[in-house]
């Protein structure tokens, strides 16, 4: 690709992104908040660097003599490079909008300068495959997608009409990460056990479930996941349900921001992530729950939390487990560090991203907890890994496995 | 009349650099257009996305969210709110520029309003200087618009002072320092000495007699320039600092003629600076002086409307529940 087509497409942003962009004040707030930036303290990384980069290119790009007479030169083949490369190391844990004393909704802007960059062909090669077994097999590991109940495999009891059934009230959303990879696997089933324990009506879509398309639409590769948005909503609707609850926050946000969003309409069923239905059902006394020995704390999933704003719903199903141990991190809430797991990153820099999941791990470590609690199977996968690295004896589990274990206690 | 009529050419060519300056912001605002704006097609013209984005404005201005917005443009955009919450010490030196700028700003356009455009509707100067409040901007020698003048320049020097001393004496680590920012800092700076100097020699050219003695008095200046009206509240001698550096320059017994040059040179080069500054503008990190209190005013806005949304629908759903 020339230099001439390589020239910013203004169309990837908003108008009111392009007035964030020139609404930052370089303060650096942001800086020292960023995760990534925090592990290799590379330039590129940090958000100023890429609100100054954004802005340069399209500057230089689109205002032409004027722009050079203030000093702005067009972007070389290597500065695209750098930019590429410190777009594609973050994690989109959206911390830097928290500290930002102009409130810019960086997570979005983000996204939009990966869309200029997969214009451009400046992505990291793997998301070719990624895209490749999503828009093929419809999901994120390329195994087969008639496979999506295989976590149910190993299970003494598996509830009746886990797949297809037709009269069901709550679609359960398993998604990629609980369906596919077996370190996780405990979530669904702990999912579905503390559902049928609690009468619920529900089903899954079985093979029916596609990607949510959050892993492209991240990557910068948003237009395919319209057909996969299509799919799912089509699928929900023919169960006829009226509720859908995911134990994925990123599923979550996709199915309760961006598809509405995409199919230009809200549906007419509700999306609830696994921690808000949890909390319902404890409300409700349809969950008992009896205890849990170990100390815990928790981690705010960034897709839960800063972009959902669910903060609270975790925390009371924790904090009704009768005599539970709860300590807070030291980073909580807004201000929650990044497990590493997010924003595709790891598939940019797998280092980079279990640094950051090293020093979460840490964090949790120094509450005295001997579990960290998380609602998002990539963050217990990723802390789980993390602590595995580094020897650090924490245990790492997903909300819906420790309740069901309260449950038995 | 030379006084005057250089005040004249100034408002007409400030104006004029005004305009301009509008044209370089439409200018660039015409190139936003080429990105997406909620509910219009990407490929829609640019005069269809302004009108769309223009409805949003207006959506939002006809309605109760402008209570909100204006809340947050005065505490967020203008007090710098999140700042202040962050560290005192930096949202001081930036509301200490800032806010001494705008206020700065404000008073000498209320000036110009008084001085240069009253009289074209047929005001007589001793009318314009009459009028209550405003009036009493019509000349600088007031004492307290000197006495304002002065302290927010000073406020604006003190602020600048602790700038540099963060950037270049404690070298912040979160800060990114590129040739823009020396430029934009010694520009600022400039504003600021150049400020007191063009004043100093003001008062200079202003009070200083034909054998070059300092001594001023009200009745130096015409009644054009200084309406008897004005002459009980007259009191250079508020404008402390410029008043103390003229009264040293007297002591030099150099006539007012010359005395007019030096401040011709200052006024001028003054004026150049703040031009420049203004055009730089929306080329440099300072156009968030401009856009950054619109968006923290709009980004407040809608993330207190989605966290009362959130709010209300985690409160309804154990009720639905039940």
């Amino acid at each position: 690709m020339s230099r001439n087509e390589k020239r910013v497409d203004l169309s990837h942003f908003t108008l009111r992104q392009m007035m964030e962009l020139e609404a930052c004040t370089r303060c650096g707030e942001c800086i020292e908040t960023c995760p990534t930036f925090a592990e290799v303290r590379r330039e590129e990384i940090h958000p100023l660097q890429k609100i100054a980069q954004t802005k340069s290119f399209w500057k230089a790009d689109h205002l032409g003599l004027l722009a050079r007479m203030f000093g702005i030169r067009p972007a070389s083949e290597g500065d695209q490079q750098t930019y590429s490369e410190g777009v594609y190391r973050c994690t989109l844990c959206g911390r830097c909008h928290v500290v930002c004393p102009v409130q810019i909704d960086t997570r979005p802007l983000w996204i939009a300068m990966r869309e200029q960059l997969v214009d451009w062909g400046l992505y990291p090669e793997i998301f070719d495959t990624l895209q490749a077994r999503i828009t093929t097999q419809y999901n994120i590991s390329g195994d087969d997608n008639a496979n999506r109940l295989i976590w149910s495999q190993n299970m003494e009891h598996v509830p009746e009409g886990l797949a297809g059934k037709k009269d069901a009230e709550v679609v359960y959303f398993v998604g990629c990460v609980g369906s596919m990879y077996p370190r996780v696997y405990s979530v669904p089933q702990s999912m579905v056990q503390i559902l049928e324990r609690a009468k619920i009506n529900f089903t899954t879509l079985g093979g029916e479930e596609w990607c949510c398309g959050f892993p492209l639409e991240i990557a910068g590769m948003g237009q395919h996941a319209h057909a996969l948005a299509r799919h799912n909503v089509e699928a929900v609707k023919a169960t006829g349900a009226r509720r859908l609850v995911t134990t994925c926050p990123s599923c979550y946000h996709t199915w309760a921001q961006e598809y509405p969003r995409i199919l230009g309409k809200p549906f007419d069923f509700e999306v609830l992530h696994a921690s808000e239905y949890l909390a319902e059902l404890v409300d409700r006394g349809q969950i008992k729950l009896h205890g849990f020995k170990q100390p815990v704390t928790y981690h705010d999933p960034c897709d839960l939390g800063r972009t959902s704003g669910i903060y609270d719903a975790p925390r009371q199903v924790i904090q009704a487990i009768p005599g539970i141990q709860f300590t807070e991190m030291a980073e909580n809430r807004e201000l929650a560090l990044c497990c590493g797991g997010g924003g595709d990153a790891e598939m940019a820099d797998a280092e980079l991203t279990a640094a950051v999941g090293k020093r979460r791990i840490e964090q949790a470590q120094e509450t005295g907890a001997q579990v960290v609690i998380s609602a998002c199977q990539q963050c217990v996968r990723t802390l789980m890994e993390a602590a595995r690295k580094n020897r650090i004896r924490i245990k790492a589990q997903d909300l819906t496995e420790v309740v069901w274990q309260a449950m038995q206690e | 009349m030379e006084h005057d009529l250089r005040l004249t050419v100034f408002w007409i060519v400030h104006l004029l650099m005004l305009g301009l300056f509008a044209l370089e912001v439409l200018f660039i605002l015409s190139v936003w257009l080429r990105s997406r704006v909620p509910g219009v097609p990407v490929e829609a013209s640019r005069w269809r996305k302004l009108g769309a984005a223009v409805g949003i404005a207006l959506g939002i201005l006809f309605s109760r969210r402008i209570w909100t917005l204006l809340r947050s443009l005065v505490v967020d955009g203008m007090f710098h709110r999140r700042l202040y919450q962050k560290n005192t010490r930096r949202w001081l030196a930036h509301i200490m520029v800032f806010g001494s700028f705008l206020l700065l700003g404000i008073l000498s356009t209320i000036t110009g309003v008084v001085v240069e455009f009253l009289p074209l509707f047929g005001m007589s100067p001793e009318q314009a200087a009459s009028l209550p409040v405003i009036g009493q901007l019509f000349h600088a020698d007031v004492w307290w618009v000197a006495l304002l003048n002065e302290l927010l320049g000073l406020v604006v020097l003190a602020g600048m002072i602790l700038i540099i001393i963060r950037r270049y004496v404690q070298k912040d680590p979160q800060l990114r320092t590129i040739s823009a920012d020396h430029i934009m800092i010694a520009l600022l700076t400039l504003v600021a000495v150049g400020g007191f100097l063009a004043e100093t020699f003001r008062l200079l050219a202003d009070y200083t007699t034909p054998a070059g003695l300092f001594a001023p008095a009200p009745s130096m200046l015409s009644p054009d320039k200084f309406p008897p009206v004005l002459i009980p509240a007259w009191g250079p001698q508020w404008g402390f600092v410029g008043y103390a550096l003229a009264w040293l320059f007297g002591l030099l017994k150099i006539g007012p003629d010359v005395w007019a040059v030096w401040h011709n040179v200052f006024f001028w080069l003054h004026f150049v600076v703040v031009t420049a500054l203004l055009y730089y503008l929306p080329f440099s990190r300072f156009f968030h002086v401009i856009m950054s209190p619109v968006i923290v005013a709009y980004n407040t806005m809608s993330g207190q409307e989605e966290h009362r949304r959130h709010t209300a629908a985690e409160q309804k759903a154990p009720q639905a529940a039940a």
